[in-house]
C-alpha cells in the first residue's frame, strides 16, 4: 500500500488495473486541462498557443450520421474476415505522434477522416 | 523599466517555501505575495508573446509542483501575464483579495482526480454486442449477404445504437460507485469512441485514500471490457472555471 502516509497514491497497485498519472503523459492530457480551464484574468495579453497540433488525437466523436453507420457496418462486416492481430488500438495518452495501429473501426476511408476533422473543429477540441 | 510577469495560479501568502521547476519561457517562478493572496509568478521577457508546447507543459508542471506544497492553488488559464508587478497588485489581488481568499479556503481541503474510462478493445466490444444481439447478427449476416447500401446502414445504426447503449451503462456504473465519494464532479458528454466516460472528482482530501481504493476495486472489476485511467490529485481545473472581471469595469 501507500508508503510513509504518503499524501499521494503510489503508482499502481499489487493487482495494478488502476492506471495512475499524477503526471499527464501527453500534451492532449495537458491542452485539456489548462487551456480553457481555471481562472481568467483580466491581464494585459494573452498569449496563443502555437504550434500545437491538436489534430494529434483520434478524437471521432460517434454522431448520428451516415458516415458513422457506414463505418460501423464495415467495422463488423470486418470482425468476420479477418482475425484482430492482437495489436492493441492505443488510447487517449498517447500523443498521436505515433501512428494510430487501425484495427476495424479505424480502417475508415477519407470520408469519415474529412467528418471527423470537421467535428473535432466543431467541438473545438 | 517593463517588468511582465507570467501567471500560474493564486495560493495563499503564508505557507512553506515552494520548489518550483522551471517555468514559461524557461523562467524561474516565484511567489509574489500582496497582503494575504499571492501569485505563482515568473518573469515573461519581452519580444512577441508566444505559446509553443514546452511552455504548456511548463505551466502544468509549474502548477503541479505547488499544489505538492501547498493545500490548493487556484489555477489561471494558460497565457496570463500583466504589465508588471504593480499592476497584478493593482488589477487582481489587492481588489480581489477577499473573493480569492474564499476560494482558496474552499478549495484548500480538496483536490481534482481525473477519471477515464477507455474501451481497450473496440473491435472486442463490436465482437461482444454482434454475438449478444440476435437482431445485430442477423443485420451483420444480412449485409454481408447482400452488400447493399441499405443493409449497410442498417447494420451500422443498429451497432451505433447498441454501442451507445453499451457506453451509457458504462458510464453510469462509473458514477454509480464514485459519485457518493466526492464533493463534486462533473462529466464530459461528447466522447470519443474509444472513451467509456471521462470524469472530474472534486475529493475532499480525507477521502482521497478512500476514493482511489474504491477506483482500483472498480478498475479490477471491469477490466475485461474497460480500462480506468486516473490522473492527479491536480488543481481544481474543472470546478474553478469563471471570469474575474477587471476592477472597476462596469
Amino acid at each position: 500500500m501507500s508508503s510513509d502516509g504518503a499524501r499521494f497514491a503510489t503508482r499502481g497497485t499489487a493487482a495494478g488495473y488502476l492506471q495512475r498519472g499524477p503526471n499527464p503523459s501527453g500534451l492532449a492530457d495537458v491542452l485539456d486541462l489548462i487551456l480553457d480551464k481555471g481562472l481568467v484574468i483580466d491581464a494585459y495579453v494573452r498569449v496563443s498557443v502555437i504550434g500545437i497540433e491538436i489534430l494529434t488525437i483520434d478524437a471521432r466523436i460517434v454522431i448520428a450520421s451516415v458516415d458513422t453507420y457506414l463505418r460501423f457496418a464495415e467495422a463488423v462486416n470486418r470482425l468476420d474476415l479477418a482475425e484482430t492481430n492482437g495489436k492493441d488500438l492505443g488510447d487517449l495518452e498517447e500523443d498521436g505522434a505515433k501512428k494510430k495501429v487501425k484495427g476495424a473501426i479505424e480502417g475508415a476511408g477519407d470520408k469519415a477522416k474529412e467528418k471527423t476533422q470537421q467535428v473535432k473543429e466543431r467541438v473545438g477540441n | 523599466m517593463p517588468a511582465p510577469l507570467y501567471v500560474y495560479g493564486i495560493v495563499e501568502a503564508e505557507g512553506p517555501t515552494l520548489d518550483l521547476p522551471e517555468g514559461v519561457a524557461r523562467a524561474t517562478p516565484s511567489v509574489h505575495a500582496c497582503g494575504r493572496v499571492a501569485a505563482i509568478v515568473s518573469r515573461f521577457a519581452g519580444g512577441e508573446p508566444t505559446g509553443r508546447p514546452t511552455d504548456v507543459k511548463a505551466h502544468e508542471q509549474v502548477l503541479r509542483a505547488v499544489l505538492e506544497g501547498r493545500n490548493t492553488v487556484l489555477p489561471v488559464r494558460f497565457g496570463s501575464i500583466y504589465a508588471d508587478a504593480a499592476a497584478l497588485d493593482r488589477e487582481l489581488l489587492a481588489p480581489r483579495a477577499t473573493e480569492l481568499e474564499r476560494l482558496l479556503a474552499e478549495y484548500a481541503d480538496a483536490v481534482e482526480l481525473e477519471l477515464r474510462v477507455l474501451y481497450p478493445n473496440l473491435d472486442g466490444l463490436l465482437r461482444q454486442l454482434v454475438d449478444g444481439d440476435p437482431t445485430l447478427a442477423r443485420l451483420s449476416r444480412k449485409a454481408r449477404q447482400s452488400g447493399s447500401y441499405h443493409a449497410q446502414i442498417e447494420l451500422g445504426e443498429a451497432t451505433v445504437a447498441a454501442f451507445e447503449q453499451r457506453r451509457f451503462a458504462d458510464r453510469a456504473l462509473v458514477r454509480e460507485r464514485l459519485t457518493p465519494l466526492v464533493r463534486d464532479w462533473r462529466e464530459r458528454d461528447e466522447l470519443p469512441e474509444r472513451v467509456a466516460g471521462q470524469f472530474a472528482f472534486l475529493v475532499e482530501r480525507p477521502r482521497l485514500s478512500e476514493f482511489e481504493e474504491t477506483a482500483e476495486r472498480l478498475a479490477e472489476e471491469v477490466h475485461e471490457r474497460l480500462r480506468l485511467r486516473l490522473l492527479g490529485p491536480l488543481p481544481p481545473y474543472n470546478f474553478v472555471s469563471f471570469e474575474l472581471e477587471p476592477a472597476g469595469a462596469r
